[in-house]
């Protein structure tokens, strides 16, 4: 594992009132992960990111990153260590007294670096963000978009193992935020960089993460790969961020006429990450049991390449045939039932 | 024509002037180092600042508050031993350059401190994350942003600085503004008076131009 967080606690003292920024932070991240921290602001995200650089340091425990203590680092071993991490921010940071190219080579010129290494370095990495053309132009003549792409090569430069990311796109509109994820999944697979992102869009985390940690009040309340979490959310939190991009609710007016329809029914909603199973999934029920069943709702989502599709049932039938069911669904899918 | 009309030999006013540009020139800049320097301490060891220390901060934030309320005219009068270890002499125009470069270098030490702490702390820490040491930070980072800032600083300086030229012709240091008052205003030379407030008008005006120009060509 490339970062690791052991038993990390993080608090502020600000006019004698103690904040728990971190509670309790236990998990890792491995090589090639792009690993997503999702949470409402305040939750400690921020504060969970800057520890991996160590622009915050715990209050106690320990995060290990590429094989060193990085709390316990300090000087000259502390600036070679963050050489290997690089950062890019929400309002970009880039010097704005300085060109593309200026703010590309800063982390070069920092290394003390020969000019013209510098300059074949620069040239190819803005190539790789799509900027070449800007080279000479201020940041204050670029687009949100554009800045984030300098911010990227800029991390770029040096060639890290980690890059992490403070809230990326939410400065960006959605059509520039796809383009910068489109990007980080480049730095991702291209060049082999370990990715985590805190940001409080999870349609980011369903986009581009493979794993995903979702922070509460300074805890990580929930953790794991992306579709198994987006599959069957447990904490309130989780189910919160996921139905803001994975589309659940049985519309009110169909829900409230099945409801009223017959008494002796049961509506359900399974989810499952199955593959396509639009076509399959009802008929196959009908056959098996001989309960009425009726298709409510259903919502198809891709989840990092694998398809989360959520059904709506209307079950009708005696007690035991809906049962029967209910035993099915409970043995191979996620389900639950819902009331008005 | 203008020796009749003032009633001043021309030698005198040119004299004043180069006393002026003298004190000005040699107390900006030296007060302008010192200054920036101060600014850097002030900014680096001030709470949250990137080496923090509470009791070097009060003493130095305190010192330059004491400067700056203290008058001029009664500084020059105050530090007059200081002035004489140093030059050899407590009057004259050169006397007047360390009353005017202890004024101005606290002056522009609060100023240039505002300037570098309006810096996105963003910025500081995307410098941190590079693995910047602290001088690169200040040089490659706070610097650059701060440029503009700092210029139209400096201006403001320059200008106060003129303002207190005017009052070293208390300690024999000359100068336009002891001109004025002298020639001027005690002997009821109603056109010399008005010629050098003009004149000096018309300075303050050019330097706050130079300086709003410059500070333009930086912001980017």
């Amino acid at each position: 594992m490339i970062i690791k967080f052991d038993n990390v606690e993080k608090t502020y003292i600000a006019k004698s009132i103690t904040v728990n920024a971190c509670k309790n932070i236990n998990f890792s991240v491995e090589e090639g992960d792009i690993f997503g921290v999702v949470g409402y602001s305040g939750a400690g995200k921020s504060t969970l990111i800057r520890m991996v650089n160590a622009l915050e340091r715990p209050t106690s425990g320990k995060v290990t990153v590429n094989g060193e203590v990085i709390n316990e680092l300090k000087g000259s071993d502390l600036r070679k260590a963050r050489k290997n991490i690089s950062m890019i921010f929400q309002n970009f940071n880039l010097i704005n007294a300085k060109t593309v190219y200026e703010n590309v080579a800063m982390p070069l010129i920092l290394n003390h670096t020969p000019k013209e290494e510098i300059k074949k370095r620069v040239k190819d990495i803005l190539s790789f963000v799509e900027l070449s053309d800007k080279a000479n132009t201020y940041p204050s003549n670029l687009s949100g978009g554009q800045k984030q792409r300098v911010g990227i090569a800029r991390a770029l430069t040096t060639d890290p193992s980690i890059l992490l990311c403070d809230e990326p796109t939410s400065a960006l509109d959605p059509k520039t935020t796809d383009a910068i994820l489109k990007l980080l999944l480049k730095v991702n697979k291209a060049l082999n960089v370990t990715i985590m992102i805190i940001t409080h869009q999870i349609n980011i985390v369903q986009k581009i993460c493979n794993k995903v940690a979702v922070m509460e009040d300074g805890h990580i309340v929930e953790i794991g790969e992306v579709k198994e979490v987006f599959a069957k959310p447990k904490q309130a939190i989780t189910k919160a961020f996921v139905s803001t991009v994975v589309d659940e609710d049985i519309p009110e007016t169909i829900f409230a006429s099945s409801a009223a329809e017959t008494k002796n029914g049961k509506i359900l909603k399974v989810r499952c990450l199955d593959g396509n199973v639009c076509d399959t999934f009802v008929p196959a029920l009908r056959e098996m049991f001989s309960a009425n069943i009726k298709t409510l709702f259903m919502s198809v989502n891709e989840v990092q390449g694998s398809i989360l599709t959520i059904i709506g049932l209307h079950v009708t039938g005696s007690d035991d045939q809906i049962k029967e069911v209910e035993e099915y669904l409970g043995k191979v899918y996620e389900y639950k039932e819902v009331k008005l | 024509m203008i020796e009749e009309y003032l009633k001043v030999p021309a030698s005198t006013i040119l004299l004043s002037a180069s006393q002026t540009i003298y004190m000005v020139a040699v107390s900006l800049i030296a007060g302008a180092l010192l200054g920036i320097i101060l600014a850097i301490i002030l900014v680096l060891t001030r709470p949250r600042g990137l080496f923090q220390n509470n009791t070097f901060y009060f003493v130095l934030n305190t010192i330059v508050n004491i400067v700056r309320s203290v008058p001029f005219i009664i500084l020059m009068v105050a530090i007059m031993p200081v002035t004489k270890f140093i030059i050899g002499t407590r009057i004259g125009t050169t006397a007047a350059l360390i009353p005017l470069i202890c004024h101005i270098a606290p002056y522009l030490a609060r100023l240039f401190e505002n300037s570098m702490l309006e810096v996105d702390e963003g910025i500081i820490e995307a410098a941190q994350s590079m693995g910047a040491t602290t001088s690169q930070v200040i040089w490659y980072f706070m610097m650059p942003e701060a440029r503009s800032s700092l210029i139209l600083a400096l201006t403001t300086g320059t200008i106060g600085l003129l303002g207190a030229t005017a009052m070293a012709g208390a300690i024999g240091a000359g100068g336009v503004g002891n001109l004025a008052l002298t020639y001027g205003y005690e002997r009821l030379n109603m056109p010399l008076m008005i010629a050098t407030v003009v004149i000096l008008i018309i300075i303050v005006q050019l330097i706050q131009s130079f300086g709003n120009v410059v500070a333009q060509r930086f912001r980017h």
